[in-house]
């Protein structure tokens, strides 16, 4: 016997429409640091990357919190342990430079 | 970051659309044929291999909410693989020179070929639709890794099986990816499919979702030590936008026989581009 969250369908699409209209913001910065000149340019390309590289990060986030939600703790530790994997990279970077 | 590349940056927009949006198809991302590109038109791999990670990561996020409507990306399955493919990567990365590059390619390209050949040779589908499942069962189902998608109208339930070797396989992409470097997209879809029987859409949806997280964690490392052009990322952008819309869409239209065939004759190419980088 399985267990189906009812919510689960709404809530994807909540997400889903979250992450499209984040990803048109970006899509709108990466196209202003192309056409923009100078300094400009870097600071919306820049920040088109930095909103790319956070989407799958917070998606993780999130499903970690739905899953505590659901008492599915297995499988919420299991996104911490993601997410606690994902950090030591860059931690190890910023100790490194 | 100068860029020392003989093709335009709105080139590159066109070759990071195409490469995501087949790369997002068959579940393997894009950078795997993006990168090897860029290092033909004179970029350094140093330079390069940022750009695939951005396309990975874009065009993730780009597929997400079509595949999570269709209901193909399992992310229990997807963060459970992910976590033993990134464990072994953080290892991976702790054995680097231990193995020579030269050799582990021949290996990787190995690999694929096997993989591509089980595929291809494989006829029909295992997971059928099930009359005694409704629209009630389609999507990931609590506290374990099986579920159900939806078909044809109908819902086909899937269980995945041998989990322990699935996650071996995951570990072991985890570590090749720390050892060469190369993105292990192209093992863990295969290794989904074949020996943990997922269905090759939920293969390639959840595989698309994983990849991103873990090309964003790369991505932080890279940005840390400034390794990214920023002007060349935003072009990648543009394109990996467009391109895992695409790919998503096709995916979502094609009949999972034809996405595995398709697979197969995609890694039967990375196998090809592994070799040739050897």
């Amino acid at each position: 016997m399985h267990r189906i969250d009812p919510t689960q369908a709404p809530a994807e699409e909540r997400i889903g429409r979250l992450i499209s209209r984040t990803l048109v913001v970006a899509g709108v910065l990466a196209l202003g640091g192309v056409i923009v000149a100078g300094e400009w340019a870097t600071a919306l390309a820049t920040t088109a990357i930095a909103v790319v590289i956070a989407i799958p990060i917070v998606r993780v986030g999130w499903l970690m919190k739905r899953w505590i939600g659901q008492q599915d703790t297995a499988y919420a530790w299991a996104a911490a342990i993601l997410l606690g994997l994902v950090a030591i990279g860059p931690i190890i970077a910023l100790f490194q430079s | 970051m100068t860029s020392v590349t003989i093709v335009s940056p709105i080139e590159i927009a066109i070759a990071a659309a195409v490469t995501s949006g087949v790369g997002t198809l068959g579940g393997l991302g894009g950078a795997i044929m993006l990168v090897p590109w860029l290092v033909l038109t004179g970029m350094p791999v140093s330079q390069a291999a940022p750009l695939g990670l951005i396309s990975v990561v874009a065009a993730s996020s780009a597929a997400a909410r079509r595949q999570m409507r269709e209901h193909t990306t399992n992310h229990r399955l997807g963060v459970v693989t992910e976590s033993a493919s990134t464990a072994g990567a953080v290892a991976g990365a702790f054995a680097a020179g231990l193995i020579s590059d030269v050799a582990l390619t021949y290996v990787l390209a190995g690999v694929a070929v096997v993989a591509a050949l089980a595929g291809g040779k494989r006829k029909g589908m295992r997971w059928k639709v099930d009359d005694r499942y409704g629209a009630d069962d389609v999507g990931e189902w609590i506290g374990t890794m099986n579920g159900a998608y939806s078909l044809n109208g109908g819902v086909v339930p899937y269980y995945p099986k041998r989990v322990g070797l699935g996650l071996l396989a995951m570990g072991i992409s985890g570590i090749v990816t720390g050892i060469s470097g190369v993105g292990g997209g192209f093992i863990k879809t295969p290794a989904k499919s074949e020996l943990m029987h997922v269905p090759v859409k939920v293969s390639s949806s959840t595989t698309t979702f994983s990849i991103g997280i873990t090309a964003a964690a790369a991505l932080l490392v890279k940005a840390v030590h400034g390794d990214i052009d920023v002007e060349l990322a935003a072009m990648v952008v543009l394109g990996s936008l467009v391109g895992g819309q695409m790919g998503s869409l096709v995916q979502t239209k094609l009949s999972p026989p034809t996405v595995r065939k398709f697979l197969s004759v995609l890694l039967l190419v990375v196998a090809v581009i592994l070799v040739a980088r050897a």
